[in-house]
């Protein structure tokens, strides 16, 4: 036991070695036998004869020993091993230790005991516990009341929820609560009480559905954030938002309080407490949208929002221009825009008189906070109320396009984040022409700015030039300004921050921009190019430069989209390609942005990819055979079936060579389930392509595909497993697909599909039931293979395909409500009754 | 207290970032999704562009206008404009492979849409509009309910009173596409009386295809699991049944589908049959030509058997076993398996019925099907001498043993599947059962006798080395409750039972 004592004094020493041989024999302890150690420990912990400052991380060691918080493989359930009396000792000493009367040995043997407790009460043992701290939360000794009630905290934090029974919870919260209570004066315990509270706050779920319950919990919290002491009242709003959070649907009752706490607390209290209060809202406000979002029946939207709605927009207005923060921090200013926010997405239009009355007396005024106000509630109402009533903002957009160039930063930069609101979702009011001729130049003009500024336009660009896609906005004559901004901000250098990365911002801007822009623009995207593939060529060699590598492939696999058959020579396909090389063996790998570029190429070539095989097959192959990155892997495997697609029947020289990595990919279980799913999607290429070459592979290839068929015929419950299920319902759709693309393929060589097809479509038809959750690709493979083989084989087919199932399911989507799967049941209808 | 305050100031930190930042976060992982999706659009266009899959709508004239040049036009005070527009956003709506339907329900559409189906002085500008409704409602669900959610029902179903065909049918269309495959939205149509109205349209209907669209919609609003309340579609039912006299086949076929889906789900439904008399109709589909006509009449025909002891009858005392029986014959095996499974719908009856098919000789003909038949109808044949048995008196039970069953059940051990077996078991068990009430004083069960000479001790004792080992214990209990050992009988009743 001294010599423990002795370590752990060791492990106070201002020495660094001492400390790091104490830590070393501290462990060397703990694993030779970690029951020993906890015992002495917990003796340590209870004896006087030692200093404090021992005692006191004595306590600290035998809580993280106990509850394994290094996670250490054989502490795990070590509990269930200790001797009964040694686990009898060891709650004797902590809990002894709780009526120490120094503070910070009674602290420490309070998590102690916790400790103890959790493991205990997660084994049904040691229930007496509770009784004993909660008779002591109400004991006249104002230590031993603060250790009890701290202890009960620390002991309900994390603990599971089925390990007290309704009784002792009661106890519990009556304890804590008595704690909290006006009557109690002394501040220290009243802190300790309520955060204790909000750590069993779990437990109370059956006490807030009761009335009477609720009303003495709620009473209590109210009252607290009223206190006269403003950290009595922080913590109480802190309470009050896990309370909020947790039993959202129980507040309906409390709405009016709640509002009279909140509002008099953003309109007079401290900057901390009026943060809170507005947290409050907000909290409410995303449970609401959440809900929203996604409907379920047992948790409605409860409507607070909606009626709070009014007098709730009196406040956020009123404080909206309380902007306390040069340095961007988290301010009334922001916290009311981010309430108007959900605010709007809840209740719609019902923001927006309110609202649009204030922008409009605001927007010109010459005090800037106000007209920064302004600003940010165009920002906040954008999602949510109907475009009729959004659209009376569009006469402010000048405003805001010219607040684009002020002087203030501040001003200036709510105006590029209200803009890119603006683009993300109202981008027709940008879009009309009578403003986009305001906007654009202002837009171009702020990629000057700040990275964050700059960053904003450049977001508001790219929802601008996607949205647009369709009316051409971005066209010769505008496109060349846009391009030539975009990639002076590109080569800024002074911009690194993390957040706001203007090089990634401007790039893929720039990439949007190619992949989107009108027919005019093509010369212009051809001509740039060579100019790009230098750019890489002769950053090839930089380790450091990751993100300008992939930025540029990003931008080139664009460009290669883009280019018009015959555009792209040999010289700038050699070129990007060695580049490319260059970069990678820099790198020392692949990346996914260089490898979609070179599927781009191939999709450009056509035909004349053939050349490059050579250089580009490595590459796939290593890349392979490492399998140390599921997204490498799966990009590559992808770029196979580009290739086969680009190829087109000149693939037919090749197939081995497409067929030998995938089939490989299917073979090994060493591939990631990702890559194998790819695998089976990009076969279907290599089938499409070479067609009736793919024969000699074909009873190995069917073998496989049947394999994962197999394996993809698990039921998996989407909320319970949402990873999972997506995946086997990716597998499924990827078999599904490779079917129909082997039954088209090979439709020169019938004996050999005719025997075949009855498991394609046992297969098929398995999946498609409604409890494997089948989607479009599903029932559009099935119905397409049941019209394809009809079509293709007759009577050949029809011992399999007349049958009650098929005929059923053709006939159940010839009612359909989507209108390709009903076209498509009725061509395959037309197939079925030929036969 | 450190943590705690740490936590807040956390939250308030990631508000910060995520309230006042840009949306790159997600870029990457966006990219390579829509990367997947290039491609299988891709692959949907080959297939499409060789199978030449007539579209519903071919109307599909290039639009001059973009999407969202028409949704301004039908934003437009202009009568003419609103036309264009809505005649080019249904078009733009069927035409595209992923159509923009959110886009166009984002832009605020539908309410001006519905505004424009209540317009009876400009009959055009309704057309265009419900046009563009149905594609709508032809989209993912959360779409068909928006248009719920606007109050559309009533306006779409006011259409069915306008003196224009056209309007009618693209009404009928809205309404068919509303509770199109998956949705559940009958019960609301129900609401504003949608079954009375479409059924006026059929009945005062002079035009094949308007005929044909309200069938469609009226069916889809009475079949499906969320179907409305019998009382509602009671209607529907009789005009279904009315149906069954036309020539045309597409409305006979849609007729027979609906009314098998709604005799699979409501027994009520089998006695409006009964009562309209249609079910010797139906029976003289059994020798359709059409699968599609002869499937949905024997399931009608099964789904009402399988109801009440009185339902059972009616069907019988139309002929329909006589009319069943030379089909277990067919050469097409599916048409066999059905005929056998409508007949273990009778044989599941009362001891009359049974009677029917013992005068009908249809079990003689069921025991060579245990013989030589396919598993799958081999399978429903089982069932018919399982539920013959398990219904039938003693008498007809020893007819049953006299014409052979009991060595038909025993080739039938020879199979591996186990659910298969299971049924087996289960008819040998009652068979053995009943024997023993015919024991001879020395004790002996004469089925019993039969059974071993047949080999089926023989069997039941192979079955003991299945690898399924609820089969290996059902063979064995078998073995000891009927031939020697102490029976168990509850715990094999309970394990036959169980499924």
């Amino acid at each position: 036991m001294s010599s423990l004592s002795g370590i752990l004094a060791q492990a106070l020493s201002i020495e660094d070695q001492a400390r790091q041989n104490s830590q070393q024999l501290l462990q060397q302890e703990k694993q030779k036998n970690p029951e020993i150690f906890c015992l002495e420990l917990s003796r340590l912990l209870a004896s006087t004869a030692i200093p404090e400052p021992t005692r006191q991380l004595a306590g600290i060691i035998l809580k993280n020993t106990i509850l394994n918080l290094n996670n250490e493989d054989y502490l795990v359930s070590f509990w269930d091993k200790v001797a009964s009396e040694s686990k009898n000792e060891i709650r004797v000493n902590t809990l002894g230790t709780l009526a120490c009367d120094k503070r910070s040995i009674r602290l420490s043997a309070a998590q102690a005991v916790s400790s103890v407790a959790k493991q205990d009460l997660s084994r049904k043992e040691w229930g007496e516990i509770i009784d004993i701290l909660v008779a002591n939360a109400s004991s006249e000794n104002l230590s031993f009341r603060e250790a009890s009630l701290m202890t009960l905290g620390y002991t309900c934090d994390g603990l599971d929820t089925s390990y007290l029974s309704a009784t002792q919870v009661n106890s519990i919260l009556s304890a804590i609560a008595l704690s909290m209570t006006p009557t109690e004066s002394n501040l220290d315990i009243k802190i300790i009480a309520i955060k204790a509270f909000k750590n069993s706050l779990r437990f109370a779920k059956k006490n807030f559905e009761v009335q009477q319950e609720r009303d003495i919990i709620m009473q209590l919290i109210i009252v607290g954030c009223t206190h006269t002491n403003e950290e009595i009242r922080i913590e109480n709003f802190k309470l009050l938002l896990d309370v909020v959070n947790s039993y959202y649907d129980y507040m309906g009752g409390y709405l009016v309080e709640l509002g009279r706490i909140t509002f008099q607390a953003v309109r007079q209290d401290e900057l901390k407490v009026a943060l809170l209060a507005l947290e409050v809202w907000n909290t409410l406000g995303d449970i609401e949208v959440d809900r929203k979002e996604s409907p379920l029946a047992d948790s409605p939207i409860r409507g607070y929002l909606l009626t709070a709605v009014n007098d709730l927009l009196v406040l956020l207005l009123e404080n909206i221009h309380r902007v306390q923060s040069e340095d961007d921090e988290w301010d009334i200013n922001k916290a009311c825009a981010s309430v108007l926010t959900v605010l709007a997405q809840v209740t719609e239009d019902k923001v927006m008189n309110a609202c649009l009355e204030y922008i409009e007396k605001n927007i010109s005024r010459t005090e800037w906070q106000l007209r920064q106000a302004a600003l940010m509630v165009i920002g906040s109402i954008v999602e949510g109320p109907s475009n009729m009533k959004i659209v009376p903002i569009s006469k402010s957009i000048p405003l805001v396009a010219q607040m684009l160039r002020e002087e203030n930063t501040i001003v200036k930069q709510s105006a590029a984040w209200t803009i890119s609101k603006l683009a993300t979702h109202q981008y027709k009011l940008l879009t009309n022409p009578q403003y986009f001729n305001q906007v654009l130049p202002a837009l171009l003009d702020s990629l000057n700015q700040t990275p964050k500024i700059a960053c904003h336009a450049c977001w508001a660009l790219i929802n601008l030039i996607e949205k647009s896609s369709e009316i051409k906005l971005f066209k010769l004559g505008i496109f060349e300004h846009v391009f030539h901004g975009l990639i002076i901000s590109a080569m800024r250098t002074d911009s690194s921050h993390q957040e706001h990365n203007l090089q990634l911002a401007a790039y893929t801007a720039l990439s949007t921009l190619i992949q989107k822009s009108s027919d005019d623009c093509l010369p212009h995207i051809e001509q740039n190019i060579t100019n790009f593939i230098v750019l890489l060529k002769q950053n090839s060699s930089s380790a450091k430069n990751d993100l300008l590598h992939s930025s540029l492939c990003d931008v080139l696999s664009s460009s290669f989209s883009r280019a018009r058959p015959g555009k792209i020579n040999d010289e700038q396909a050699k070129g990007f390609l060695e580049a490319l090389t260059e970069v990678f063996n820099t790198r020392n790998g692949v990346f996914e942005e260089g490898i979609m570029a070179i599927g781009s190429l191939a999709g450009n070539l056509c035909g004349n990819f053939v050349g490059y095989l050579g250089i580009v097959g490595p590459f796939i192959s290593f890349t392979l055979e490492k399998q140390d990155s599921e997204a490498l892997c799966k990009a590559v495997t992808m770029l196979i079936g580009d290739i086969a697609r680009g190829l087109g029947d000149i693939a037919k020289g090749y197939v081995g060579d497409f067929m030998q990595p995938l089939m490989a990919n299917l073979r090994s279980d060493k591939t990631y389930a990702q890559v194998k799913v790819q695998s089976i999607c990009s076969l279907s290429d290599v089938i499409a392509s070479c067609k009736e070459s793919t024969m000699p592979f074909l009873n190995d290839l069917l073998g496989l595909i049947q394999d994962a068929a197999n394996a993809s015929a698990v039921l998996v419950k989407e909320d319970e497993e949402p990873d999972l299920f997506e995946y086997f319902k990716d597998l499924r759709e990827a078999i599904a697909e490779f079917y129909e693309n082997l039954i088209q393929g090979l439709s020169g060589c019938s004996d050999d599909v005719v025997r075949f097809s009855p498991t394609v479509v046992n297969y098929c038809m398995m999946i498609s039931q409604d409890k494997y959750r089948p989607g479009f690709i599903v029932h559009r493979c099935t119905l397409g293979i049941i019209g394809d083989l009809c079509n293709y084989y007759g009577n050949r087919v029809r011992e399999f395909l007349k049958v009650q199932a098929v005929m059923m399911y053709v006939q159940k989507f010839r009612s359909s409500n989507n209108l390709r799967l009903r076209d498509l049941a009725n061509w395959a209808n037309n197939g079925l009754n030929k036969i | 207290m450190q943590k705690e305050n740490k936590k807040i100031q956390e939250r308030f930190q990631k508000r910060n970032q995520s309230f006042m930042s840009a949306g790159f976060e997600n870029m990457k992982k966006d990219k390579i999704k829509k990367e997947i999706a290039l491609r299988k659009q891709a692959r949907l266009e080959r297939f499409t562009a060789i199978r030449k899959v007539t579209e519903a709508f071919n109307d599909l004239a290039l639009s001059q206008e973009s999407l969202s040049e028409s949704i301004e036009m039908i934003f437009s005070s202009n009568q003419e404009a609103n036309i264009k527009g809505a005649c080019n956003i249904r078009r733009i709506l069927s035409k595209e492979f992923v159509p923009p339907t959110q886009e166009v329900v984002d832009a605020g559409v539908i309410p001006i849409l519905i505004n424009f189906i209540k317009r009876f002085d400009c009959p055009q500008l309704q057309y265009e509009a419900a046009w563009a409704l149905c594609n709508i409602a032809s989209g993912e669900e959360k779409h068909t309910l928006k248009i719920i959610q606007h109050g559309g029902v009533p306006f779409i179903l006011d259409l069915l009173e306008s003196p224009f065909d056209n309007i009618k049918d693209q009404g009928l269309w809205v309404l068919g596409n509303i509770t199109g495959d998956k949705s559940s939205y009958s019960e609301i149509i129900c609401k504003y009386d949608g079954v009375p109205r479409i059924i006026k349209v059929i009945t005062e209907s002079k035009s094949d295809s308007l005929l044909k669209s309200a069938t469609w919609a009226l069916g889809n609003i009475c079949k499906g699991e969320r179907a409305p309340d019998f009382i509602v579609i009671k209607d529907a039912v009789w005009v279904f049944c009315d149906m069954l006299h036309k020539e045309d086949e597409e409305i006979l076929q849609n007729a027979l589908w609906v009314l098998s889906s709604i005799t699979e789900c409501s027994e009520e439904s089998g006695n409006m049959l009964i009562t309209k008399g249609v079910l010797s109709k139906i029976k003289s589909f059994l020798y359709h030509k059409e699968y599609n006509i002869y499937l949905p009449s024997v399931l009608i025909l099964g789904h009402i058997s399988a109801g009440s002891d009185d339902q059972t009858s009616a069907v019988v005392n139309c002929g329909a076993i006589e009319a069943v029986v030379p089909l277990l014959n067919a050469p097409k095996k599916e048409i066999r398996k059905e005929a056998a499974w409508f007949l273990s719908n009778i044989s599941a009856g009362d001891y009359n019925h049974i009677q029917k098919l013992i005068d009908a000789e249809v079990f003689p003909k069921i025991i060579r099907m245990l013989f030589r038949e396919e598993r799958e109808v081999q399978f429903e044949a089982l069932w018919t001498i399982v539920n013959a048995v398990g219904k039938g008196n003693n008498e007809q039970v020893n007819y049953l043993v006299r014409v052979g069953v009991l060595s038909a059940i025993v080739f039938c051990l020879s199979v591996s599947d186990p659910k298969f077996l299971q049924v087996a078991f289960l008819a040998i068990k009652l068979i053995l059962e009943s024997g023993k009430q015919l024991s001879t004083e020395s004790g002996s069960n004469p089925y019993a006798v039969i059974f071993e000479e047949s080999g089926g001790v023989e069997s039941l004792e192979n079955l003991q080395k299945h690898h399924n080992y609820k089969i290996y214990q059902e063979a064995n209990n078998l073995v000891t409750k009927f031939f020697g050992g102490v029976s168990e009988d509850q715990d094999l009743i309970d394990m036959i039972n169980s499924p």
